[in-house]
C-alpha cells in the first residue's frame, strides 16, 4: 500500500543571525535543523516524532505542511510533493500547532466559515461539518463568543475544529497537548484516536512519552535533526520503557556527536 | 484566485470594523476633529491675534502739539496728555491693563521746530518717539494708526503728490489667489500626515501584528497562495486608507474657511479642481498604503513596524512641508518623484497654476509605483525568513 506520508532525505538549514549566534554560542553561521530525515507513515496510522526541544521536529512538520521548503530532499503527502505542489499538500492536510493562533476578534463560527471558504467547501457541506464538530467539542455553546473571551482549552478546541474543517485525510499536529490542562489534553488525545479509527493518517510531534505510548502505532526518535530510531514502540523500546530507551539513544547520539 | 483574494479582503475589513471605536477613531475622527477644532476654535484663535476693532485706541502723549491734537480729534485715535514718559515696566503694565495703547513723546515746541526745519540744511529733523507693545494686538493697532496719522500730517506739510489717494480698490489679488496661498501652505502637509499616520497603524496591525500574534502562520497553512494573501491584505488596507483620505479631505476643506477667519473661500475651486485633487490624493494614498505595507512586512512585530516606519514618516513630513514654500515645479520629471509629485500637483491645482500633463504623470506614476510595490509585497510573502521570523 502506498504510504500516506513518504519522507525522503529531507534537509533544512537556517542562517543564524549575529544575535542568534551569541545566544546559542555557535561559531557557525548556518544551523542544520533537519539532517537527511526519511520515514514513511502508512494510511490510518498514528506516527509520533519524539525528540527534545530543538531536535528539528517542528521544522520537519512545517516542511511536511508545506509551510517552509526543504533545502534538499522531498516528501509526498497524500501523493503530492511538498516541493513541486505545496498548495495541494496544504489542501490535503489538517495542520495544527500550538504556535498557530486564531484571531481574537472573531468567533469560532466566523473562523470556521472563513477557513472553510479558503478550502472552497460548499456552504451546505460546511454547515453540516460545523454542526458535527462543534457538537463533538462542545463549541456550540460559545460559537458566537469572540476568541479573545475564550479559555485556553476552548481556544484549542476551536483550533482543532477549524484545522479539520475541510475533512482532511492526513492530519499533522505539532505538540498537540502542549500547555493544555488535563481535560483538554484528554479531549485532544481522544480526538486523535477517533481520527485514526476513521482511517485517517495522523503525524504528531511531541516530547511527552505518555502521549506516544497512548496513541502512536509507530514512533520515530529525532535528535539533532536526525532519525536515530524508527519503528513500533516495541521495536524502539524493546523490554525497556520508552523513556529509558529514549535516554539511551540520546546518550549514544550526543556522545557520538561530541 | 479572485475568490481567495476577496475572502482575505473581507476578513481583513471584518477584523478592522469589528472594533467600532477603533474604526471610528481611524477613519472619521481625524476629519471630524479638524473640522470641529477649526470651526469652534477659529473665532477664538482669530481674536487672540486680532485687535478689538470696536475700541478707540488711546495714546498718552508728552508735549503733544496743538496741530497733532487737532488732527487726532478728527481721527479714531484718542490723545491724552501725560506729564512725562513712565518707565518701560509701567508702560507695559498700563498697556496690558488696557488704560492706554501707546505712548508718544514730542519735542517741546514741536510745531515751531517743524516750521523752522529746512531739509536741505542736513540737520536732524525733529524726532517723535512712539512706544508700544508689539505682543499686544491693540497696542500694535494704536501704533499703526498714530504712525499713519503722523505720516499723513508730515506729507501735508509739503504735499506735492499723493499715492493711492481716495477710496479706490488698488489690491488686484483675486479671492482665488488668496485662497491658493493659504491652502497650499496647509493642505498638502496635513493630508499627507493624516493619511500616513492613520494607515501606518492599520497596516502594521494587519501584517506585522498577524506575525506577532501567530495568526499569519495559520493563514499560510491554508492552500491559498501567499501572493493572494498579500493582495487581499493590501486591498483591505487600501479601502480603509481611501476612506481615511476622504474623511480627512472633507474635514480639512470644510474647516479651512473657519480657521482662516473668512479669508479663504473654498468655492473658488470648481468640480474639476476637486476631482483632480481627489485623484492626486487617492493615488497618493495607494502609494502610501503600498509603502507602509511593504515596510510592515519586514517587521516581526507592530512595535518593530512602527520603528521601521518612523524614518518614512519623517520623509513624508519633510516632503509635505515643501508645499509651504514656493510655487509648483514646471518640469514634468518632478511629477514622477514619489510623494514630492503629489505635493507639487496639489500646489499647482490649489494655486490654479498647473499643467494637466504634470498631474496625469503624477497620478500615473503613483499607480505604477503602487503596482510595482504590490508585486514586491507578493514576493515578500513567499519569503520564509520574513513570514516565519518571530
Amino acid at each position: 500500500m502506498e504510504p500516506a506520508i513518504s519522507v525522503r532525505e529531507l534537509r533544512k538549514t537556517f542562517k543564524l543571525s549575529a544575535k542568534q549566534r551569541k545566544i546559542e554560542r555557535a561559531d557557525v553561521r548556518v544551523k542544520t535543523a533537519v539532517d537527511g530525515l526519511s520515514f514513511d507513515v502508512a494510511p490510518g496510522e498514528i506516527f509520533g516524532l519524539l525528540g527534545p526541544n530543538g531536535a528539528g521536529k517542528t521544522t520537519t512538520l512545517r516542511m511536511l505542511a508545506a509551510l517552509i521548503k526543504p533545502d534538499e530532499g522531498d516528501a509526498f503527502v497524500g501523493g503530492a510533493s511538498i516541493v513541486s505542489d505545496p498548495a495541494s499538500v496544504r489542501a490535503r492536510i489538517g495542520f495544527l500547532t500550538s504556535e498557530l493562533k486564531l484571531e481574537d476578534v472573531f468567533s469560532p463560527d466566523y473562523l470556521f466559515d472563513f477557513f472553510s471558504e479558503l478550502h472552497h467547501i460548499e456552504p451546505t457541506v460546511r454547515d453540516e461539518r460545523k454542526r458535527v464538530l462543534f457538537e463533538r467539542f462542545g463549541i456550540d455553546r460559545f460559537a458566537q463568543t469572540k476568541v479573545a473571551d475564550l479559555s485556553t482549552g476552548m481556544k484549542q478546541k476551536t483550533s482543532l475544529a477549524v484545522s479539520v474543517a475541510h475533512d482532511p485525510r492526513v492530519i499533522i499536529f505539532d505538540e498537540p497537548t502542549n500547555g493544555l490542562d488535563v481535560l483538554t489534553a484528554r479531549t485532544v488525545t481522544d480526538f486523535l484516536l477517533e481520527l485514526a479509527a476513521e482511517g485517517r493518517t495522523v503525524l504528531l510531534s511531541t516530547h511527552i512519552f505518555s502521549l506516544v505510548e497512548k496513541v502512536c502505532d509507530r514512533v520515530g526518535v529525532v535528535i539533532d535533526g536526525r532519525m536515530v530510531a524508527c519503528g513500533t514502540l516495541s521495536e524502539v523500546a524493546g523490554e525497556r520503557s520508552l523513556e529509558d530507551a529514549f535516554f539511551d539513544l540520546y546518550a549514544q547520539t550526543v556522545g557520538e556527536a561530541s | 484566485m479572485k475568490g481567495n483574494v476577496i475572502t482575505i479582503t473581507r476578513k481583513e475589513l471584518a477584523r478592522f470594523f469589528s472594533n467600532k471605536t477603533s474604526a471610528f477613531v481611524s477613519i472619521a475622527l481625524p476629519g471630524l476633529l479638524i473640522f470641529f477644532m477649526w470651526t469652534f476654535m477659529g473665532d477664538a484663535m482669530g481674536s487672540m491675534f486680532a485687535p478689538d476693532m470696536g475700541k478707540t485706541p488711546v495714546v498718552a502723549t508728552v508735549n503733544a502739539p496743538a496741530s497733532v491734537k487737532a488732527i487726532a480729534s478728527d481721527s479714531v485715535v484718542k490723545v491724552e496728555d501725560e506729564a512725562s514718559l513712565p518707565s518701560e515696566d509701567e508702560m507695559r503694565e498700563r498697556i496690558d491693563r488696557g488704560d492706554v495703547q501707546a505712548y508718544a513723546v514730542f519735542p517741546e515746541d514741536f510745531d515751531e521746530a517743524v516750521a523752522a526745519y529746512d531739509p536741505a540744511s542736513g540737520a536732524a529733523a525733529p524726532q517723535v518717539e512712539i512706544y508700544f507693545n508689539s505682543a499686544n494686538p491693540d497696542s500694535s493697532q494704536a501704533f499703526a494708526m498714530l504712525s499713519s496719522l503722523l505720516d499723513s500730517y508730515e506729507s501735508s506739510l509739503s504735499n506735492r503728490f499723493d499715492v493711492n489717494a481716495g477710496a479706490g480698490e488698488y489690491d488686484i489679488a483675486e479671492e482665488r489667489d488668496i485662497a491658493g496661498t493659504f491652502v497650499v501652505s496647509i493642505v498638502p502637509l496635513l493630508l499627507l500626515i493624516l493619511v500616513f499616520t492613520s494607515v501606518m497603524s492599520i497596516a502594521a496591525e494587519s501584517v506585522a501584528g498577524e506575525k506577532e500574534r501567530g495568526t499569519m502562520a495559520t493563514l499560510l497553512a491554508t492552500p491559498i497562495k501567499r501572493r493572494d494573501i498579500a493582495l487581499g491584505k493590501v486591498l483591505a488596507i487600501t479601502v480603509i486608507g481611501l476612506l481615511i483620505a476622504l474623511s480627512s479631505m472633507l474635514g480639512i476643506f470644510a474647516g479651512l474657511p473657519s480657521i482662516m477667519q473668512g479669508a479663504v473661500d473654498m468655492n473658488v475651486y470648481g468640480p474639476t479642481d476637486y476631482l483632480l485633487i481627489a485623484l492626486v490624493i487617492f493615488s497618493t494614498t495607494l502609494l502610501m498604503v503600498m509603502l507602509i505595507t511593504v515596510v510592515s512586512t519586514l517587521a516581526k512585530s507592530v512595535k518593530e513596524a512602527t520603528m521601521f516606519l518612523t524614518p518614512l514618516m519623517i520623509v513624508v513630513m519633510i516632503v509635505g512641508i515643501l508645499g509651504m514654500f514656493g510655487e509648483a515645479e514646471e518640469g514634468i520629471a518632478f511629477y514622477a518623484i514619489p510623494l514630492y509629485n503629489s505635493v507639487q500637483s496639489m500646489i499647482g491645482i490649489f494655486s490654479f497654476d498647473f499643467q494637466p500633463a504634470n498631474v496625469a504623470v503624477c497620478v500615473a506614476s503613483n499607480i505604477a509605483y503602487t503596482a510595482v510595490g504590490v508585486a514586491l509585497l507578493q514576493r515578500m510573502f513567499d519569503s520564509e525568513r520574513l513570514m516565519f521570523s518571530r
